[in-house]
């Protein structure tokens, strides 16, 4: 009986031990995993980072949990009060660190950062009450703060529905005149005989009937907020749109004559010597005057803004967008180490904006029709090459909704199988003849100079091809099956697949530099080399 | 008679010509010159650097050293914090064209959009500017101490304490401190302000908001922000590992701006 029990309690022990080694274990695997741990602050200065243990900078917290799972690092909105900002996606300590108010909505979705319409005078801003009021301090303007306006667009409709005109009052006993809206100009103190100022709906200050000190003058202006050129009167004020023509004209001097009846409207006036009525949209904003350009009167034309013999060897407008590329592009042509380029054309200058490097990132372009021609557009969007290889249809292939990439017939790929798993769909290598071959229209790049997934994904298209032979009588042999894999065009189609996988393969690079390093081709365990016509063949499709 | 009298008054305009040549011929008339010469020269060099003179003389005017002070230490600070990010030593940057550009909104993942890492960048900046410029403004009164105390006057200087603010237009720094200044009569000062005429606080904006589309998109897009500020230029620099740097320049003044992002990083190959 004792015996027994002894022996109970032993498996007793050693089981619990065993347990508690497992659980033990179990801790350090988990924790040794990389990413594992947030820190709060990493060795590099990142705030709240997933990273492994090691990186997690000593003097702050670190959790064997995921960031989001934390306090201190949840991400959420950071208001600041001062300036009345509202941050996206902050962790909670960076937050708190500067003083700042911290909500649980990453998105910012909180009353704080409710946007509204902000009415600075004949402008407008669609921000939140604290920047508004902000805003209007740096104005010295009262905040005129509505809420009631839930978009930038109606936002800005305010402004131009407000009554303007000029705002006659008396300052040292000189009656003057400032050209305003009419919340304005009730603000405005007047001294002397006018108790309080006067309003003229549409009337210019330089209007003689209103027998102000302000008079026309040959001088121009800009006027924040408008693209046009204007001429300015003696006291500083807007007055019509420049137009050369109606300099001395009182009438043009008296009221308020809208763009549309003003010189030119409809075209953009650049470089125009006589009419100042540009047009943001169509490639010209009021600047001031370079030497070669002086207007006739005043020192402020209608600067062009459109852009002229490009890169491209074309003109572009103002805004428009188009793509450049450092070789030939689709169908796998792509040059190893090149890229794709948004250009921009943006106030007469083209600014150049590279896609994410290894072709992550690809540039498409699009036409719209417009009432002045035809604007064109660019952006650089995500390669869609991930699950290429998996697809065994032509039209799922080549189904532009889902993914980028191309189908090539004559070939297979040859799979597990398991079948269509994995990443790489389970394929282990290339075969001739078949339905067909799915690849990425725009192969990805690869870092095939260092140890890597790049020796992995190039062996995909490896291919085998047994060609069969018939022994004749006294020894000769006659090719019966698969013969034309002894061909050059053999070699130069399963070359061609492989270099559409990726950078992979006997290819050029966006210098124009072909190397064959990246492919072997044998026969009979006998090492071959393309010719060079072949290798020229290679080079036009690449494009360089 | 009329004659003699023609005569007489030639006679006299050539004995003056001749006495005038003959003066301008004699050793001491052209002394004389010189010697006039000399002296207007000598007098126009005076007025030129008699504002240096008088300060050589009586000594610094305490507000117009400090102020200069303050200004040139500014404007050095702003060099290195315009190029880097807003930080003067960064942590956590990415090394391009030479310089350590701080990240402002960053993660250290693939896939993932990035994290802010200075919501309060303008005020970062702010902090940066007055931990620069504390140090040398105090090296400054100090010396102006010095020198005034050299010429015989008695100063006492009080605790300093430095204000930065970055306003549109301009970037106003603010020293108080409360220096006497006693020689024949005293001289009191409270404070020294200057305003330095900058657009830096519409670059910063600007880099916030740009940031902000980082975090919650992943990717910003710039042609939008150039349309709406017609003389800001917003250039992205996308990197290999997946960064983007911005650089962004006023085009009136030349001032630029530039940070670093680290948003939906894609992995180069099929590893992710």
């Amino acid at each position: 009986m004792k015996m027994k029990n002894k022996l109970i309690k032993s498996k007793i022990l050693i089981c619990t031990v065993i347990i508690v080694i497992s659980l033990l274990l179990s801790f350090i695997l988990i924790s040794g995993q990389q990413g594992d741990y947030c820190c709060e602050k990493t060795t590099s200065g990142a705030w709240c980072q997933n990273a492994p243990e090691e990186e997690c900078n000593e003097n702050f917290r670190k959790t064997p949990t995921s960031c989001d799972a934390t306090s201190f690092c949840k991400l959420g909105c950071c208001y600041e009060s001062s300036e009345g900002l509202c941050m996206e996606n902050t962790p909670q300590r960076v937050c708190n660190e500067k003083g700042g108010v911290w909500a649980d909505s990453p998105e910012c979705d909180i009353p704080q950062c409710e946007l509204g319409c902000c009415v600075l005078d004949n402008q407008a801003a669609f921000v939140t009450l604290t920047r508004c009021k902000k805003l209007s301090s740096f104005y010295g303007l009262e905040t005129d703060f509505r809420r009631n306006i839930d978009n930038e667009l109606e936002c800005i409709a305010v402004t131009q529905a407000q009554d303007k005109g000029a705002c006659v009052y008396e300052e040292d006993f000189t009656r003057t005149c400032k050209f305003t809206t009419r919340e304005e100009c009730m603000k405005i103190k007047s001294t002397g005989n006018l108790t309080k100022p006067e309003f003229y709906k549409d009337y210019l200050c330089s209007a003689e009937e209103l027998a102000t000190n302000c008079g026309p003058t040959h001088d121009t202006m800009c006027v924040e907020g408008k693209d046009e050129v204007y001429f300015r009167d003696s006291c500083g004020n807007p007055a019509n749109i420049y137009d050369a023509s109606k300099v001395n004209d009182k009438s043009y001097w008296k009221k308020i004559i809208d763009k549309s009846e003003s010189c030119g409207y409809g075209k953009n006036n650049a470089n125009s010597k006589t009419c100042g009525n540009c047009d943001y949209y169509l490639g010209s904003i009021c600047k001031k005057a370079e030497r070669e350009s002086k207007p006739k009167y005043g020192e402020y034309i209608c600067q062009d803004l459109n852009c002229y013999d490009t890169s491209d060897g074309k003109n572009h407008k103002h805004g428009e967008s188009w793509c450049e590329y450092d070789g030939a592009i689709g169908e796998g042509k792509d040059p190893v180490g090149s890229r794709h380029f948004r250009h921009i054309c943006v106030a007469g200058e083209e600014i150049v904006e590279p896609c994410a490097d290894f072709r992550q990132e690809i540039c498409i372009e699009g036409k719209i029709e417009t009432s002045s021609g035809i604007f064109q557009e660019a952006a650089c969007r995500v390669n869609r090459w991930q699950d290429c290889i998996k697809q065994t249809e032509k039209d799922d292939c080549e189904n532009t909704d889902k993914r980028d990439c191309f189908w090539i017939e004559g070939v297979h790929f040859i799979r597990t199988e398991e079948g269509n798993t994995g990443q790489q769909g389970g394929v282990t290598g290339l075969a001739e003849g078949g339905e067909g071959a799915c690849l990425p229209n725009y192969p990805p790049g690869l870092k095939f100079w260092e140890e890597g997934d790049a020796e992995g994904i190039c062996s995909l298209a490896n291919a085998q091809c047994i060609v069969k032979y018939k022994k004749g009588l006294f020894g000769s042999k006659k090719c019966i099956e698969n013969c034309e894999c002894l061909e050059e065009s053999w070699a130069e189609k399963m070359n061609k697949i492989c270099t559409s996988l990726g950078d992979c393969g006997g290819y050029v690079n966006w210098q124009g530099k072909f190397t064959q390093d990246g492919a072997e081709w044998k026969i009979a365990g006998k090492k071959k080399t393309l010719s060079q016509a072949i290798i020229s063949s290679i080079k036009s499709r690449a494009g360089v | 008679m009329k004659k003699k009298r023609k005569n007489k008054n030639t006679t006299s305009n050539l004995e003056f010509l001749y006495r005038r040549g003959s003066f301008l011929n004699s050793k001491h008339a052209q002394l004389t010159i010189f010697i006039i010469l000399a002296i207007v020269i000598i007098a126009i060099l005076l007025i030129l650097i008699y504002p240096k003179l008088k300060t050589i003389i009586a000594g610094p005017v305490p507000a117009d050293y400090i102020e200069r002070c303050i200004e040139d230490s500014t404007k050095e600070v702003l060099k290195k914090l315009e190029m880097q990010g807003g930080t003067l030593n960064p942590e956590n940057y990415i090394l391009y064209q030479g310089n350590k550009i701080d990240y402002i909104c960053y993660t250290n993942e693939y896939y993932k959009r990035c994290m802010m890492q200075k919501p309060f960048l303008k005020q970062d900046i702010e902090e940066e500017i007055t931990s620069f410029i504390e140090p040398r403004v105090n090296e400054c009164l100090n010396n102006l101490k010095s020198e005034l105390e050299k010429k015989g006057s008695s100063v006492s200087l009080g605790k300093m304490n430095i204000k930065t603010t970055i306003v549109p237009n301009y970037i106003g720094v603010t020293v108080n401190v409360r220096m006497t200044v006693t020689k024949e009569g005293t001289e009191s000062f409270d404070k020294f302000k200057v305003n330095i005429p900058s657009q830096l606080y519409d670059l910063i904006m600007l880099s916030s908001s740009i940031a902000n589309y980082e975090a919650r998109y992943g990717d910003s897009d710039t042609l939008t922000y150039m349309l709406y500020y017609p003389d800001i230029r917003v250039e992205k620099k996308k990197q290999s590992e997946g960064s983007t740097v911005y650089i962004l320049t006023n085009k009136l003044t030349n001032e630029k701006f530039q940070f670093a992002s680290r948003s939906l990083a894609w992995p180069s190959g099929y590893i992710g």
